[in-house]
């Protein structure tokens, strides 16, 4: 009798925990949603119009103030298109010099249109002119301020301020232009707010509100732009069972986020091989998988929306494309 | 009462040497189980000139997680490159002639991308 006690009152005070938003609150359904909304894909681009050669393992993608997007690949370059796929030019190679990468994988463009890529292996940021001309680095290997380990994810805020995804070091880090250090935002952990277990994602919305891909907590985390989480969007408490694999009210390994100008959430829920909408508070909107996905590989990685958030573009790394999709957000008329 | 106490005291070893031998078989069961035994036994495989080393790591379907181990597997003395395939979980590494690479070396770098390494099998 007593241990039924005990995981009865176990389970209630998970309950409790869960009511209170102790560890956060899964989404939720609003009751009148729009049947209409959700995604259609448009197209598939394999980069075969890129004359060094089609995508391999595409990861990073991002928009600039002139509409073109910015893909990285495992061929260490970054490549630029136009919103239609149209191919715009390439830069990197494999190297450790100025405009070479080991692992090239974030990408963001600045309101100048300066591009900023982040190097996995080599612990650096490089900012380029729009063109690909190299501007300058920073950045070293480490876990003190400035210092990373993985930097898997950039974006950047309309002040200037960069925020970067520190995969092994469990937090993001909140630089000023010039690259120095501003402020460490999140720690590592499992359970409670601003707690981050390897982000893989960060995004700036135009309310100035950080969104982070928590992709190993399986979540959302929302923080200020001073780093004080907000809320928690996802699949969190149960982490260790049962894996939310198939799950259609949670995530499993979200890799990144990407806000509309309507607010609108679009989630590279990569372990269910979905992209999924939810509205501006982290209700669950609509979603749309990927029909020929790898089993064994995660996918999609990284998003992009267009600057009227009509589309998005998701890398699909284990498919060697990038998705484009476009949006029909709630309340369209059928 | 005695003979209730001595069936009672019996009881208890027998349940006693019934846990232990439960632990006992436990032990032996993850010892057995474990990949981390196999790939010590293996560790002088490099000892021999073997060049590449196929690492099997089971979970590895996330590319954020299999350039991590790509990246860790990189960082070790005498590993001069590392490919990964992440539809087979597997990674490969090539090992200068000279250099003494071990299972152990492997699989500490594996671990510290939060992993495990099932199998190290080199060619």
């Amino acid at each position: 009798m007593k241990r039924v006690g005990l995981v009865a009152l176990s389970l209630a005070i998970i309950a409790a925990a869960m009511a209170s938003a102790k560890w956060g609150t899964r989404w939720t359904v609003p009751q009148a949603r729009s049947a209409a909304a959700g995604y259609r894909l448009v197209a598939a681009w394999d980069g075969s119009n890129v004359p060094a050669g089609r995508f391999q393992r595409p990861i990073g993608i991002a928009r600039s103030p002139s509409r073109d997007l910015y893909v990285t690949d495992a061929r260490q370059r970054v490549i630029r298109f136009s919103p239609e796929g149209a191919f715009r030019g390439q830069w990197g190679r494999q190297g450790e010099g100025s405009g070479e990468f080991s692992n090239a994988v974030g990408v963001a463009v600045a309101r100048d249109g300066a591009v900023y890529v982040s190097d996995y292996e080599q612990d650096r940021i490089q900012q380029f002119e729009a063109e690909g001309r190299f501007v300058r680095q920073f950045g070293s290997s480490g876990s003190g301020p400035g210092q990373f380990n993985a930097p898997a994810a950039l974006a950047i805020d309309g002040t200037g301020f960069m925020y970067v995804a520190d995969f092994y070091n469990h937090r993001i880090q909140k630089l000023r232009d010039d690259g120095s250090p501003q402020m460490v935002i999140g720690r590592p952990g499992r359970i409670g707010n601003g707690a981050l277990h390897y982000p893989t994602g960060v995004t700036v919305t135009p309310q100035r509100v950080l969104v982070v891909a928590d992709a190993y907590n399986y979540q959302l985390q929302w923080f200020d732009l001073e780093g004080t989480p907000s809320r928690r969007v996802g699949y969190h408490l149960f982490w260790v069972w049962p894996r939310p694999v198939s799950s259609s009210a949670g995530f499993a390994v979200p890799t990144d986020a990407a806000i509309g100008p309507d607010g609108l959430i679009h989630v590279a829920d990569s372990g269910n091989h979905r992209v999924v909408m939810l509205s501006s508070n982290g209700s669950y909107v609509a979603e749309w998988r990927i029909a020929d996905a790898d089993p064994n590989i995660h996918s999609p990685e990284h998003l992009a929306v267009s600057a009227d958030g009509s589309t998005v573009y998701a890398t699909d790394l284990a498919r060697d494309r990038v998705l484009v999709l476009r949006v029909t957000p709630p309340g369209s008329p059928f | 009462m005695d003979w209730m106490r001595a069936m009672s005291k019996k009881r208890r070893d027998r349940s006693r040497s019934f846990e232990r031998f439960l632990l006992a078989a436990l032990v032996a069961a993850a010892a057995v189980a474990s990949p981390i035994a196999p790939l010590e036994s293996a560790a002088h495989a490099s000892d021999g000139g073997r060049r590449q080393a196929v690492i099997t790591v089971k979970g590895m379907q996330c590319p954020f997680c299999a350039y991590g181990i790509k990246k860790h597997l990189a960082k070790v003395p005498g590993v001069e490159k590392v490919e990964v395939e992440l539809a087979k979980n597997q990674a490969t590494v090539y090992v200068a002639p000279d250099a003494n690479v071990t299972d152990a070396h492997l699989q500490r770098a594996v671990r510290k991308a939060g992993f495990e390494a099932s199998k190290i099998e080199w060619r």
